[in-house]
């Protein structure tokens, strides 16, 4: 009877303390934007506030008067595969995004060959400028942004490296790719058991875990 | 099509999250008011849904997994998971935590599942009648430490909206 006391007085206190819980839970799973990474790249619709945050840039440098920041989609380049290349550029003075340069894109491969793109702003997003580049080597690459035109003349550069397949790239990508292989396998044997469970014999009464707890 | 892959695998996991993991708070919830209630009717009905509860977890967590891992493909990165970007540590967490939920998951299905009821003869002598075993207290405790183990991946999912990559 004591032990019935007590649960009865532990209720009241608990049950508040729970729903506060579950509440903070829930608030936390709804009211919070998504500021996951989609792939490098802005989606259409609301999103785009969200995934335009800092957070999705990998590189940052300062040229004169300009922040500029990079990201590539992929973030690891694959030889022969097409990738995005996006720069956004702030003014360091006044903070704002600056819109209309003229810019271009350096390109320079390790065996120092270079090649040129011309890198146009990007429709409907402010001081966005992106292109697309097919990388035809390995190795670390310096990709130079050159702002030409009257507006304001400045350059930055930025390194990135080239793979030449999904599966060379260390052990960051071998460990990626062991843990979800191993999470497959797990799925894969739990299905597995669970589905053989469902047509073995349903064992009631055994003997090994007989003591009764009701 | 990327773009409905990417909402196709979030509307998904969110799916499997109502199954998986609000499952496992109810399973928790409803155990806990037997215990307190001392409702042997309540633990009684509860264990004999087992199976179907079972059922639904197992498509919870497919959904969950086949899910996350599509998004994965759809991002495409060498590695999947980001490494070495904290993002992708969170990811690994998740995951490595996930395997753990599942090898609990199946433990509890194998293990103790079968055993959670004993047929007993009745005091009266006239028949026999089920009565919950010790197993029954096993598939609620690991189901609590599953559902723990589950709340720390939501987390480690929140952390992950905020991660920089």
């Amino acid at each position: 009877m004591p032990r019935t006391h007590d649960q009865h007085a532990q209720r009241p206190a608990l049950s508040p303390a729970l729903g506060a819980v579950l509440l903070t839970i829930a608030l936390l799973a709804c009211c919070t934007p998504v500021l996951a990474h989609h792939g490098g790249l802005g989606i259409e619709g609301d999103l785009v506030q969200w995934a335009l945050k800092v957070d999705q840039w990998q590189d940052e440098s300062l040229a004169p008067g300009h922040r500029v920041k990079f990201l590539s989609y992929p973030r690891q380049p694959i030889v022969g595969n097409s990738t995005r290349l996006v720069f956004e550029i702030q003014s360091i003075a006044t903070g704002q995004y600056v819109s209309g340069l003229t810019a271009q894109l350096e390109v320079q491969a390790p065996d120092s060959s270079q090649r040129q793109l011309p890198l146009p702003e990007t429709t409907g997003v402010t001081a966005y400028y992106e292109t697309t580049v097919v990388f035809d080597q390995e190795g670390e690459h310096t990709i130079t942004f050159r702002s030409v035109g009257s507006k304001a003349q400045f350059s930055t550069a930025f390194r990135k490296a080239v793979s030449r397949s999904l599966w060379h790239g260390g052990w960051p990508i071998l460990l990626g790719y062991g843990t979800v292989l191993a999470a497959f396998l797990v799925t894969w044997l739990g299905f597995v058991v669970s589905v053989q469970g469902r047509f073995a014999t349903v064992r009631v009464g055994s003997s090994s875990d007989s003591t009764g707890t009701f | 099509m990327q773009h409905f892959l990417e909402y196709l695998g979030t509307l998904l996991h969110l799916v499997g999250m109502l199954l998986f993991v609000g499952g496992h708070l109810w399973f928790g919830f409803l155990t806990a008011l037997t215990e307190r209630r001392q409702d042997r009717d309540g633990a009684r009905f509860l264990a004999t849904q087992l199976p179907f509860m079972a059922t639904v977890f197992g498509v919870g967590v497919l959904l969950l997994f086949g899910s996350g891992v599509l998004r994965l493909f759809v991002w495409g990165e060498p590695g999947l998971i980001f490494l070495p970007d904290p993002y992708g540590w969170l990811l690994l967490s998740k995951l490595v935590l996930y395997m753990i939920i599942v090898v609990n998951g199946v433990l509890i299905e194998r293990r103790y599942l079968p055993y959670v009821f004993q047929e007993r003869p009745r005091l009266s002598g006239a028949g026999t009648e089920l009565h919950l075993t010790t197993a029954w207290s096993q598939v609620k405790v690991r189901a609590r430490l599953n559902l723990l183990l589950l709340l720390i991946v939501v987390a480690l999912g929140e952390a992950l909206r905020y991660s920089r990559l």
